[in-house]
């Protein structure tokens, strides 16, 4: 201890509270470490719950049923289970909502960084980001109020609830996303790459697509990804909008007409969760089994998403 | 002016008529008059922040992309107005290449940094060739013609400040501008890099800032000395306070800051 030290001429008029210090530090990485601790239990938790009841969902279903039924009536009398009825409709809305947010995010983002001088980059930008938080009911009701009888004037054959308006409102709501993140990405290209492509006699519009976007597309194709993720678990749009309607999978592949309307996994499990099922019936269970699925989907959108980074990030160094 | 005519071929490519450079309302560099003559070395000399590379970022109209900058006065190339309306200063950029202070290759494959501008720049003959070419003319070919296809920037900090030259002399420009090319290298790619440039002045007209005093010595033939009017840094307007031979300037020059700063000094 300190007492066997060599201490310097004035030590005695050093008095440090090292007991008071030592004993903060220990409190202080003890209750930090537990907040750290109850997060990931948290999380633990949850999905422990999600693989519990599904393992109960599945000791009901036979998982090949699940997998490969082409129906999705578990409210039936003779109920079946075929969740890619319920994927098949996520992933064309997803599909949809991209379809809108990829190349207006990206565009947004050149425009951003690129072209909007750095005044009005500092002004747009946080308003971009605002536009995100917009409650995704506002979204549903735009898109079922506003959207769905446009598009039923333009195109004939459009239900009341359909896929491609919750879909298109859908990329307007995660096109924030997308923008924001790609136009960081886009940022964070270093001004001497874009000084070196002019150098060269390059155009502006050359050095954008040959040096900047080639530079950033890691972090571009991050956010898109990220944008995927968030589309697929979005919930109020959708179960607002494209209705409650699970299409069987047929080879005339009707399920994917976006005109209709469909059932996503999430606005099942929203409509499962208005109802009264009861605990532990195997409705209720059948909402576990379809959030573990999204959350694999995600989880699995998530990982690409961050792997791609790795992968494919610039050191620039 | 008669040791000049003795040392260097005379016919001006670059005449600067007093010309001051503004960052919005402060002024960078003030009432510069230069010519910088054809196939020989230009160093441009000064403690930081006199403007050095703000005229040198005049040549290439690379300060165009500077928000706020402003050019008074006339640089003409070869006879042209470089700031005319009618001229581009993407066609001008082809003609005056520029290498940086820190090496910037794009994150491309080495092959490709080099083929990029080339492509770009629409060249109609063999590019592959054109390739090899550059890198042998950058001193760079046998230390990566067997990893071609490898990222760029896995390459040392000196052969990518070489492959950025080799970049700049592959679309054959008339002048090449470097801005302190290698005050970001160790001692033995500077060397190499010395050596390069004096292969390289037969051919092209080099502009080069330089912090290293030596180097202006050994590798330029041309040497102009710039200042601060405060003296201070980042303070004052940059002005040229002397610009003449290599040799005279460090032998004999005639201004009493300029012996200073030649001799060590201040600087
Ligand atoms: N983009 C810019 N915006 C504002 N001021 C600048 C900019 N670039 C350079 N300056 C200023 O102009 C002066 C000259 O800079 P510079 O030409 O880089 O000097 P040097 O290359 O001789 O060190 C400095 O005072 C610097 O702060
Ligand atoms: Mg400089």
């Amino acid at each position: 201890m300190s007492e066997n030290l060599a201490t310097s001429r004035t030590a005695s008029r050093w008095k440090p509270r090292r007991k008071w210090s030592q004993w903060s530090e220990r409190l202080v990485y003890v209750l930090f470490g537990a907040f750290a601790l109850l997060s990931i239990a948290t999380t633990a938790g949850i999905i422990a719950s999600l693989v519990f009841e599904a393992i109960e969902f599945f000791k009901a279903v036979p998982f090949t049923h699940f997998l490969f039924d082409g129906e999705w009536t578990p409210l039936f009398a003779n109920p079946q289970y075929g969740i890619l009825v319920l994927i098949s409709a996520t992933l064309m809305t997803a599909a949809i909502a991209l379809c809108v947010a990829i190349p207006l995010g990206l565009m947004a983002a050149i425009y951003l960084s690129e072209f909007a001088a750095p005044k009005l980059r500092r002004w747009l930008k946080p308003s971009l980001e605002l536009l995100a938080g917009i409650p995704s009911v506002v979204h549903g009701y735009f898109a079922l109020i506003f959207v769905t009888p446009i598009l039923q004037a333009l195109i004939p054959g459009v239900e009341v609830f359909n896929a491609l308006s919750a879909g298109l409102v859908m990329g307007i709501a995660i096109l924030p996303t997308v923008a924001s993140l790609s136009e960081d990405a886009i940022f964070a290209v270093p001004q001497s790459l874009r000084q070196g492509a002019y150098a060269l006699g390059t155009t502006r519009r050359e050095a954008i697509q040959n040096v900047v976007l080639p530079g950033a597309l890691s972090g571009i194709v991050a956010s898109c990804i990220l944008g995927m993720a968030r589309a697929v678990g979005e919930t109020m749009i959708v179960t607002i909008a494209a209705g409650q309607n699970p299409r069987p999978i047929k080879p005339d592949l009707s399920f994917l007409d976006p005109r209709l309307s469909v059932q996503t996994m999430t606005s099942f499990i929203v409509q499962v969760s208005q109802g009264d099922a009861p605990v532990n019936s195997i409705e209720y269970k059948t909402i576990f089994a379809v959030g573990m699925t999204l959350f694999i989907i995600t989880l699995l959108l998530n990982i690409i998403s961050f792997w791609f980074v790795n992968r494919f990030r610039e050191s620039y160094e | 002016m008669a040791l000049t005519a003795a040392l260097v071929d005379t016919d001006t490519v670059l005449s600067v008529e007093n010309l001051s450079v503004y960052y919005d309302r402060f002024l960078a560099l003030t009432q510069v008059y230069l010519n910088i003559p054809q196939r020989c070395v230009t160093a441009f000399i000064g403690s930081s922040g006199c403007g050095k590379s703000t005229l040198l970022r005049c040549f290439n109209r690379m300060n165009d992309l500077t928000m706020g900058c402003r050019v008074q006065g006339k640089i003409s190339y070869r006879g042209t107005d470089l700031y005319a309306p009618r001229v581009d200063p993407v066609e001008l950029r082809r003609q005056i290449g520029m290498v940086f202070q820190k090496p910037n290759p794009f994150p491309k494959s080495i092959y490709e940094n080099i083929a990029y501008p080339i492509r770009i720049n629409g060249y109609q003959g063999d590019v592959e060739e054109l390739v090899e070419q550059s890198l042998r003319d950058a001193a760079l070919w046998d230390e990566v013609k067997d990893k071609l296809k490898q990222n760029a920037l896995s390459l040392s900090g000196g052969q990518q400040q070489r492959l950025c030259i080799a970049r700049a002399l592959a679309i054959e420009p008339d002048i090449l501008l470097m801005d302190e090319p290698c005050s970001a290298l160790d001692p033995i790619s500077t060397a190499r890099i010395e050596d390069l440039i004096k292969q390289l002045r037969t051919q092209y007209t080099i502009i080069i800032v330089t912090h290293n005093m030596q180097q202006a010595s050994r590798i330029s033939q041309m040497t102009a000395f710039f200042n601060s009017s405060s003296g201070e840094a980042g303070a004052g307007a940059g002005y040229l306070v002397e610009y003449g031979t290599t040799e005279q300037i460090f032998t004999d020059p005639r201004q009493d800051l300029t012996r200073d700063y030649v001799s060590g000094r201040f600087g």
